[in-house]
């Protein structure tokens, strides 16, 4: 008993992927074998079959239908699998022996270029991160367009900074060594954002070897622009690309290195916080940033205006070349109308040039490129007239490519089938044995009806017809009683009752014309196909140039359009320090909340006597949109976007912090205290000057004393010894005391009025703390029941004049300098009163004496 | 007892809002207008049931003061004049009469909130039907925010009266639209269920603001207009005769910024074109005429649509010249406007009573004299197909060079369908047209084809007799009275669009198309949603031809609009398939097709006509050319 050939062609190749499902091309099946079957039974819900392999048992076996792959691979890929695909390269029917098999693909989450596998609003990227030390390289690539870029950590926080970078990524793959997944940061990072990883080995990592790969696809000279660091990370990620695609990656012919510190620094969960493109509640799309300015009309241009906002800059001149943009587009409504209409037709053919080089495009992929290549001349038409630099690029990007275009338009018919290789594909009038092939296809019934009307007058049978059957294919059917005038050259080939049937030279030769005039044609058309295709390969640079150009068209239009509706301006950005905001409004709740009813408030920060604001007031009054709203417009100004807002004024920030949100991370054996004193001491680790920071309560989830405590000196180290501006809110009244003992403290609060037993809330930001936190009247307007809220009224009473409470000072009894320090000092006046009072030995007092003592306890007190 | 008492204060605001709160349009109209008078310059309008149910009207203009919130909804009261002197002095603000927040409050469900920019909070106020439920402060932005729900609640005859839903939206969309384009510097957006009808840049530039609300198609067809004389100036945007419609919806006409109507005013400004105009069709425009304010009282009528010039006649003069010498203006620039497609020179149809008339004339006239000079075909190509984006044509190659270059792709303009580029003149009766009536239907019998004459006239000859058929007239008449036979039978034959015609629409049209689904229905065209301001053609009569369908779908919508009934129309209608559908002039014809056709006309009863009044055959006798070549005296 023996293994079949077959299946010892089937094990070899499973040896070599024992981490993968392989799919093995079985006739119209994708079968699976052994240990794999079982798991594509479970996970794909499909029946377990088996078949016989030689050994005693039949083996496991479960398969799915060739043409229903791609939907079944998804499937195994979401599961976490890797799906190995296993084709038969031989065409069954010539084979001797055994049909020859090779591995054609590896599928990854990361290494997807099936159009239907993949989201076209996002990107999916797979990323490889080299590590020596604490330096580290990181090489990022997306296979269906081509994309390759790279980058470096090798100063400060390392691990932090390809952790923050990751988590900005998001990418659909990872490949790095099993020490970074271990722990640290980026371990932390892969769990949170739940990265597929894919362990590489110290070998895969060998640096000379990686080198010679990037070398081989970039060339000397341009590898040459890249350090060491992503030299490895590169090499390693183009040969696990070998491994996975099995072709050559012509497609990815250039890349572009970037630094990690030229942009805005995010850390995971400041990204989360001001919900860029996931909301917090259940991470989709709606109400986000990228909600509120996505109008973009295409897909590529949907994901490049995703990219630009997780990604803002920091360069000033960076910041105004988009600005100039959105502002021409933005004061033009027609042309960036026409602008959209005809991006609108065109198609991803960002991912068509991954298609291209991965082999697998048709004559409909053709014609969509010619249907976007033929808008090209009149979008430079239209920016020949807008006005700025970017949008002069873009125009000089776009490249028309009349040949092409007109290559395709004369040799594709305008509506061809999907398939390539059963005809209809090449246009009538391109190639004339085309042209002449399908003449005879077409017109052999007319032959054939003419030989039969030849027939029919050189034989002088008049019910003489031509017929066609399988076996004998066509022939001349004569009946019975004309059997004597049939001619010589006439052979008979069959009998029937009442006619013969018969053959001639003349009608072979029409046949095999017509009959073959079918296969030719399917060929020639094949190759008519494959040259075209070869000539837009040849032009993929042009072609790839003109597609990310149109994409960045549609993303700055799409904020062009954002500002037009949504009434913003253009800010001014600079390096100064000022975030000077008048009637800024948050962008997402605006939207959500009915037209005019979002208040508008005023933001100013500088570094000098505006680094902090405290505000107070109670909740639910707005203080948490204010300072989001704050952080949001500081961001969109920073990656080209107008802001919702009168007028802005921003002084770059390197990074924004934000503190924001109670949450348990049990999961994470985190309590929510912990959570939030992580996030400070990332804060207080990692800000600058030039840095915005977002507090939102600190202090809460423990005790009263020890977090007003915290918050304070929290407070202070972050505004005199960091000095980064800082908008912080809190319920600890305590810290309105900063103002004036700390420099750049500046107290406000959120109007509110009181109406009996109600509360107004304005919505408004003025100067000066709250004058009451008026935590009750929330209560009740949340609706807890009168008793309840009436009792917590006593007790609120009672505890104030316990002075157990610190309430919210009135003007009087600010002036009556009662501040903290001597506040805590109150009761140890009382105590020495009372101390004195228990030392005094009444007996050997006399008058004067007692009261001297008298005199000197009030004054005691009278000092406090 | 008493019989005749005063009314209390909410019966006779009850009874005045008659007058200013006919329905919800004029709530918008009133509310909008003083959002622009408060000196918005955004002014946003959300409706909900076609605003019966729920409009929303918010502005960032001046807002209203916490102490003058109450006494804003009180009769006679406003801030727009303080006596009547003022009213001589000349009214710049749109409301001024005090009437119209009470009207209104006193008809709904009502809820203002607003605030003036030097207060912190603002004040929310909610009236009921005219009593005021509810006053205290409330957190708003600067500005004023207005709702009203629930219109006519406490009125149900007058509820009773009013539309559908999609009518009333239709007519609120109008109302904003007018006022939209009065105030371009204004930003104003319409929402109705939620979607965005049209939003208003509010950059003060007027063909914007055309742009945003009628779309591409008509507002890359205008003329600018500038005009001053007598003190009157003309400003604003004309639409070349091509995009004229059938009712007269797209003539806006301001005063001072004020929109209103006028037949003088009308009357003056379709005069202004002239005989470019077909009959029947109206033109595009949107003009302000400035005068001072002392030449016009505005105080008319009380939903102020009304006006009277102290001048009437040097207005009138002025408009009529304004436009008149635009349009001489933009004859040149059409060329280069209009898309790298060639279309027709327009050249009007000619009225067929006065061809009717000319052709009396000549009658009268037997003066046989040369052969007008026949000139050589000198019509540009017309394509009868006005193609989409199928020519590519690098740029390098454009011949319009630096002009503007338009996108090649773009919807079809609103051609006139009757464009017959071949001109009159050359072909008229070169001589006594004699009775070129034959009777009965035997007339076409025994005739021998002979040739054609510019692809266009079918020559036959008969004995002593020559016959020119005008191969564009007799197929109109042919497929007009198979149309008619079909729709008398009820059943006209359709053919299902392989390809759907997309037919974009105005705001109003695509509001009101629905209601018509019937009729349409009954002349054999089949439609559907097909999203924003857009309707889909799934089926057309048999004898209809897909091409410049879209144009004739949008003209019978416009007839209908305007109150014409399909029952009383369909003629017309049926008669414009016809044409459009029918074979061309310049067309070249095959002798299948030509005998075709000369059988269908000996099938008619009356195949002498087009249904334009035009004559489809003329008859020369061997007499009438030997007298031209002078064989004979």
């Amino acid at each position: 008993m023996a293994l079949s050939p077959m299946m010892q062609q089937y094990i070899q190749i499973k040896e070599q992927y024992s981490d993968c499902i392989v799919l093995f091309r079985l006739g119209d099946f994708y079968e699976t074998f052994f240990e794999d079957a079982k798991i594509a039974s479970r996970d794909l819900e499909i029946t377990l079959t088996g078949r016989d392999c030689g050994l005693e048992e039949r083996a496991p076996m479960c398969g799915v239908p060739f043409h229903a792959i791609e939907g079944y691979a998804s499937k195994l890929l979401e599961k976490g699998h890797k799906v190995v695909i296993v084709e038969q390269t031989e065409n069954p029917a010539e084979a001797k022996g055994l049909v020859r098999r090779e591995v054609v693909r590896v599928l990854t989450p990361g290494t997807l270029s099936e159009q239907s596998m993949l989201a076209q609003n996002t990107n999916n990227y797979i990323t490889c991160v080299y590590s020596a030390g604490m330096l580290h390289g990181i090489a990022i690539a997306e296979v269906s367009t081509g994309d390759f870029k790279v980058t470096s950590a090798t100063y400060g926080d390392t691990y932090a900074k390809v952790a923050d970078e990751l988590a900005r990524i998001k990418p659909a793959e990872l490949l790095c060594s099993s020490a970074l997944k271990q722990e640290g940061p980026v371990a932390r990072t892969i769990v949170s954002q739940n990265i597929y990883t894919t362990m590489l080995t110290d070998q895969d990592f060998e640096p000379r070897q990686a080198k010679a790969r990037a070398v081989e696809q970039f060339g000397s000279q341009a590898t040459a622009q890249m350090n060491e660091l992503e030299m490895t990370a590169a090499g390693a990620l183009l040969a696990y690309l070998d491994e996975t695609q099995r072709c050559e990656l012509t497609h990815i012919d250039r890349f572009t290195s970037y630094k990690i510190e030229s942009y805005m620094v995010l850390d995971p969960s400041s990204r989360r916080n001001l919900e860029i493109s996931e909301n917090i509640r259940d991470k989709n799309r709606k109400a986000t940033l990228v909600w509120v300015l996505d109008n973009t009309v295409t897909s590529p241009g949907a994901r490049m205006l995703k990219g630009w906002l997780e990604q803002p800059m920091l360069n000033v001149d960076d910041i105004n070349y988009r600005l100039d943009a959105v502002e021409a587009l933005k004061d033009d409504l027609v042309r960036r109308d026409q602008i959209r209409q005809l991006l609108k037709v065109t198609y991803d053919v960002e991912r068509l040039t991954g298609k291209l080089i991965l082999g697998n495009v048709n004559g409909r992929d053709l014609i969509s490129i010619k249907n976007t290549l033929r808008v090209v001349p009149d979008l430079k038409g239209i920016l020949s007239h807008l006005s700025g630099n970017m949008l002069a690029d873009v125009k000089d990007a776009l490249d028309e490519m009349p040949d092409i275009f007109d290559l395709i338009d004369r040799a594709i018919e305008d509506f061809p089938p999907v398939t390539t290789k059963e005809g209809g594909v090449i246009k009538a009038g391109y190639n004339s044995e085309v042209d002449r092939l399908r003449d005879i296809r077409d017109h052999g019934r007319e032959w054939l009806a003419a030989e039969e009307a030849k027939e029919r007058d050189r034989t002088g049978i008049k019910n003489l017809k031509i017929g066609y059957n399988r076996v004998f294919g066509y022939f001349i059917e004569v009946t019975k009683s004309f059997y004597d005038l049939v001619p010589a050259d006439y052979i008979r080939k069959q009998t029937l009752a009442n006619a013969e049937r018969y053959i001639t030279e003349d009608l072979k030769k029409i046949e095999e014309d017509l009959l073959g005039a079918e296969t030719k044609l399917v060929d020639l058309e094949y190759k008519l196909f494959t040259e075209v295709k070869n000539a837009l390969l040849s032009r993929i640079v042009a072609l790839k140039s003109t597609a990310n150009a149109m994409a960045i068209l549609d993303a700055v239009c799409s904020l062009a359009e954002a500002a037009a509706e949504g009434g913003y301006v253009r800010p001014v950005v600079d390096t100064s320090d000022a975030i000077d905001i008048k009637e800024g409004r948050h962008p997402v709740v605006e939207k959500m909340l009915e037209s005019g009813s979002f208040i508008p408030n005023d933001t100013y920060l500088d570094s000098q006597d505006n680094r902090a604001m405290i505000i107070t007031g109670p909740n639910m009054s707005g203080k948490s949109t204010f300072m989001r709203q704050t952080a949001i417009i500081v961001l969109m100004a920073q990656t080209g976007s107008f802001v919702p807002a009168t007028s802005a004024h921003i002084g770059v920030a390197d990074r924004i912090f934000t503190r924001v949100g109670a949450s348990d991370d049990l999961a994470g054996g985190q309590s929510t205290f912990m959570v939030e004193m992580n996030e400070v001491a990332n804060i207080i680790e990692n800000a600058t000057d030039r840095s915005l920071v977002i507090l939102d309560e600190i202090g809460r989830g423990t005790s009263t004393y020890d977090g007003l405590s915290i918050a304070w000196a929290v407070t202070e180290h972050i505004c005199d010894k960091i000095g980064s501006r800082m908008l912080f809110a809190t319920h600890y009244h305590e810290l309105t005391d900063l103002e004036g003992k700390i420099d750049g403290v500046k107290n406000y609060s959120i109007a509110a009025q009181g109406r009996g037993k109600s509360i107004v809330f304005l919505h408004k930001i003025k100067r000066g703390g709250a004058d009451g936190s008026y935590g009750i009247e929330v209560a009740r307007l949340a609706g807890i029941s009168d008793s309840v809220t009436d009792r917590a009224e006593e007790l609120l009473a009672q505890l104030e004049k316990a002075n157990i409470v610190h309430r919210p000072k009135t003007k009087k009894q600010i002036e009556g300098q009662f501040d903290l320090l001597s506040y805590s000092n109150f009761p140890a006046e009382t105590e020495a009163v009372l101390d004195m009072l228990k030392a005094v030995e009444i007996d050997k007092l006399s008058p004067l004496e007692a009261l001297n003592v008298l005199y000197q306890m009030q004054q005691k007190i009278k000092r406090g | 007892m008493a019989k005749i008492i005063i009314l209390d204060e909410l019966t006779a605001n009850q009874i005045a809002a008659g007058e200013v709160v006919e329905r919800p349009a004029s709530v918008v109209k009133e509310l909008v207008e003083n959002s622009i008078d408060a000196g918005a310059t955004s002014v946003r309008v959300d409706i909900r049931g076609g605003g019966i149910k729920y409009i929303r009207v918010s502005d960032n203009g001046c807002g209203i003061a916490a102490e003058d919130v109450a006494m804003a909804f009180e009769r006679h009261a406003t801030s727009k004049l303080r006596t009547a002197q003022d009213l001589e002095n000349g009214i710049s603000t749109n409301g001024f009469r005090g009437e119209a927040l009470a009207s209104i409050a006193s008809v709904s469900n009502l809820e203002m909130i607003t605030k003036t920019c030097d207060s912190e909070g603002g004040t929310r106020i909610n009236i009921s039907g005219g009593d005021v439920m509810n006053l205290c402060p409330h957190g708003a932005p600067t500005g004023t925010t207005i709702t009203v729900k629930d219109l006519f609640f406490n009125t149900p005859a007058r509820y009773k009266f009013l539309k559908k839903d999609t009518y009333e939206g239709g007519a609120i969309a109008e109302v904003l639209s007018r006022l939209a384009l009065a105030h371009p510097e204004v930003a104003v957006s319409f929402y109705s269920g939620g979607d965005k009808q049209f939003a208003t840049t509010g950059s003060g530039d007027l063909k914007e603001a055309i742009y945003s609300i009628f779309g591409p198609v008509i507002a890359e067809h205008l003329v600018p207009v500038s005009h001053t004389e007598n003190n009157v100036t003309v400003n604003g945007y004309i639409g070349i005769p091509a995009i004229a419609r059938g009712n007269r919806a797209n003539e806006l006409l301001y005063c001072n910024g004020r929109l209103f109507q006028s037949r003088s005013m009308t009357m003056a400004l379709e005069l202004g074109y002239g005989n470019r105009l077909m009959k029947k069709q109206f033109p595009f425009a949107c003009l302000n005429i400035s005068v001072s304010p002392w030449a016009v009282d505005v105080n008319v009528h009380p939903q102020k649509t009304e006006v009277r010039f102290a001048e009437e006649a040097k207005v009138a003069d002025a408009l009529r010249h304004a436009v008149s010498i635009s349009l001489e203006e933009g004859n040149k620039i059409p060329e280069a406007l209009l898309s790298a497609k060639k279309t027709a020179q327009y050249v009007p149809e000619p009225d067929p009573e006065i061809q009717q008339i000319l052709t009396d004339i000549q009658v009268q006239e037997p003066k046989a004299t040369y052969i007008p000079k026949v000139e050589p075909k000198v019509e540009p190509k017309v394509e009868s197909k006005p193609v989409e984006s199928v020519v590519y044509e690098p740029v390098s190659n454009k011949k319009t060079e630096t002009a503007e270059i338009k996108p090649v792709f773009q919807p079809k303009p609103y051609i006139n369908p009757k464009v017959e580029p071949v001109k009159e003149e050359i072909l008229e009766p070169i001589s006594q047209p004699q009775d070129h009536t034959p009777k009965g239907n035997k007339e076409f019998d025994g005739m021998e084809y002979v040739g054609t004459l510019w692809n266009t006239y079918l020559m036959f000859q008969r004995g002593t007799d020559a016959i020119l058929i005008d191969q564009h007239a007799a197929h109109e008449r042919i497929r007009f009275e198979r149309l008619l036979a079909e729709y008398h039978r009820g059943e006209i034959d359709l053919q299902q669009m392989l390809f759907p015609i997309t037919v974009p629409l105005t705001t109003t049209e695509y509001s009101s198309v629905f209601a018509y689904t019937q009729d349409f229905e009954s002349l054999g065209v089949l439609f559907e949603d097909f999203g924003k301001n857009t309707v889909v053609i799934r089926a057309i009569p048999v004898n209809a031809d897909p091409d410049g369908f879209a144009e004739t779908f949008v003209y019978m919508l416009d007839s209908l609009m305007s109150g014409q009934k399909v029952e009383v129309r369909h003629e017309s209608f049926l008669h414009k398939i016809a044409c459009t559908g029918a074979v061309k002039a310049n067309q070249r014809l095959q002798k299948p097709q030509i005998d075709q056709l000369v059988e269908d006309l000996k099938k008619l009863d009356n195949p002498f006509n087009c249904p334009h009044g035009r004559p489809t055959a003329i008859k020369l006798s061997t007499t009438d050319v030997e007298k031209m070549f002078r064989r004979i005296i």
